[in-house]
């Protein structure tokens, strides 16, 4: 089959979990035989969005190059619907977009669209999260908008009041979609794909309403890339390394979490270093360090480094790709229970699932796995068997995906 | 003395520094590459194999509640006399900043990686910054009122929970 790819954001090297995500899609997918095409946004002002060079990808792409004046419904959509006809595609996949996506998404509605969201970009506009005071919201702007679009608002005031932006709040204001007649748009494009694919099982349920085919597709992890090597023989005197990767500035990513659990361990051990992915090394202390930001293939040998993987987020993951890379890295992951991890980790097997925000539950664990070399290496390599068997890319791809093309071709 | 030109590239929050670096070292690929960090900055060894040195601010971080700091920090940086100051994020504070050191050539790493020269003027960067807030306050007061007063008149729950 003729398939083609639209991106507003895809960018290659990735900027996120939803760029690793598409482009082993489309490699998985063009391995099978389909003909396939990726058809992304450019704006070199906006730095994750299109921030790639064509003829470096291992499958064909068009990159539409927008100037800041043309990022919104008027010209995307246009452009958009031009190139894709022209290459007469006959499946469109449309994947990672904000607020623009429902326009772009109208302007191929002649094709069959099987649609992939990545976060809860749809129910929750106030920054795709789903959290509000530390907490899962319990509204979803498909079905309380009126609640919904004064917190979306509140949560970009900032950004709008000083005309700057992010990604997230220009296309708000450029797509209009504070006013009524966009929850209207959302509604209509989303009853119209062919297939929608979530992330997890909340996902599911806030679409559920509003497509008979909703369905949840797991991201995958490179086993190739990460790969297991043996836990560092440590000296008695060496610590032990707790890692966290990810976006550690993010408070929902949980890091708060975990340095109340360092404190908690470290009034009783001094045996163990938490390593975060964090620019403010201001928050470093004797156990904690701030690491900085690093590229795959560093976050890669920073696994192998460590004894003990932690993923403490607040916030309802999508999916919990650094839990898939630890696994398939062969470490012991202790995550909490939330969104798509619960769905990954599987509890006293390949690690432990904590309460979110229960820092005494994670100081718990963590001090079990740190003390037992036997108890993290098994789970560590049940981790890497359960990384190898689900989310491995290729056979991901062969379980997920043809079927989805069986029911649009029908 | 080195006749190389020396480049200054200001480290801020919010970037791999790494790629910043990486972007001045392919745009000046002779010129001596100082990184200016803040104090107790963790530098990485990608990080310092692509500069000439790293020089570390006297504090960890700066803020207008403390011009005091900031003033000590334009006058470390006039001292150096850099022949290239290059800053990471096209911010009225950093342009502010590059202006009040007095290096001759201001450029920006824009956020595909490019090297573009900028010219920092003080009176400039502050009327951009009230024109903007002006606007943008003005656009907030209309999406305001759209917001409160337009409601989505049939939803799935009537608009509540």
């Amino acid at each position: 089959m003729r398939l083609a790819f639209v991106d507003l954001y895809f960018c290659w090297p990735p900027h996120g979990g939803a760029d690793v995500d598409l482009y082993h899609v489309i490699k998985g997918l063009q391995a099978l035989g389909h003909q396939v095409k990726l058809f992304v946004a450019s704006c070199a002002s906006t730095w994750d969005r299109g921030s790639v060079e064509p003829s470096q990808l291992p499958f064909p792409a068009t990159r539409l190059d927008f100037s800041p004046r043309e990022i919104g419904p008027r010209t995307m959509p246009r452009r958009f619907r031009d190139a894709v006809d022209a290459w007469k595609p006959e499946v469109v996949f449309l994947t990672d977009g904000f607020f623009l996506k429902p326009y772009v998404a109208e302007a191929l509605s002649h094709y069959p669209v099987i649609s992939r969201y990545y976060a809860y970009e749809l129910t929750c506009p106030r920054d795709l999260r789903l959290l509000r005071d530390g907490a899962r919201c319990p509204d979803n702007y498909l079905r309380t908008p009126n609640i919904c679009r004064p917190c979306a608002l509140a949560g970009m005031a900032a950004d709008i009041k000083q005309w700057r932006f992010l990604p997230w709040a220009e296309e708000y204001v450029a797509a209009r979609a504070y006013l009524p007649s966009y929850h209207a748009l959302v509604l209509r494009t989303l009853r119209h794909f062919s297939i929608v694919i979530a992330s997890n099982r909340l996902h599911k349920r806030q679409m559920d309403p509003f497509n008979d085919d909703v369905r949840i597709v797991p991201g995958g992890v490179d086993v190739a890339t990460f790969v297991v090597h043996p836990p560092p023989k440590r000296r008695s005197d060496e610590r032990k390394v707790i890692l966290t990767t990810g976006r550690g500035e993010d408070p929902a990513k949980g890091v708060h979490t975990l340095r109340e659990a360092g404190a908690l361990l470290a009034r009783e051990r001094n045996d163990f270093v938490i390593r975060v992915t964090h620019t403010d090394y201001t928050l470093n202390t004797d156990w904690f360090q701030a690491i900085g930001w690093h590229d795959r293939d560093a976050v890669a040998r920073l696994y192998q480094q460590a004894d003990v993987c932690v993923v403490p987020s607040i916030w309802e993951e999508p999916f919990g790709l650094v839990a898939v890379e630890a696994m398939a890295s062969g470490r012991p992951v202790c995550a909490s229970r939330v969104g798509g991890l619960q769905d990954i980790v599987v509890h006293g097997e390949t690690g432990f699932l904590c309460a979110p925000g229960d820092s005494a539950e994670l100081a718990r664990r963590l001090a079990q796995l740190l003390d037992d070399d036997g108890l993290r290496r098994r789970m560590g390599d049940a981790g890497r068997r359960r990384a190898e068997s689900e989310y491995d890319w290729e056979p991901l791809v062969r379980k997920h995906y043809p079927p989805l093309l069986e029911k649009v071709a029908r | 003395m080195s006749d190389r030109a020396r480049t200054c590239v200001f480290y801020s929050v919010g970037r791999r520094y790494a790629d910043v670096l990486r972007a001045v070292r392919k745009h000046e690929p002779h010129a001596r590459i100082t990184g200016v960090v803040p104090h107790g900055y963790p530098i990485t060894d990608d990080e310092r194999a692509l500069a000439d040195e790293v020089v570390e601010t006297r504090r960890d971080r700066y803020s207008l509640r403390n011009p005091a700091a900031l003033w000590q920090l334009v006058a470390d940086l006039r001292a150096a006399h850099y022949d290239g100051f290059v800053i990471t994020f096209d911010s009225p504070k950093l342009r502010i900043l590059a202006a009040l050191s007095k290096v001759p050539g201001t450029a920006l790493v824009t956020m595909d990686g490019r090297v573009v020269p900028i010219r920092p003027a003080i009176a400039a960067t502050l009327a951009g910054v009230v024109v903007r807030n002006a606007w943008g306050r003005l656009v907030y007061a209309a999406i305001w009122l759209a917001v409160h007063g337009l409601r989505v008149s049939s939803t799935p729950d009537s608009g509540t929970r």
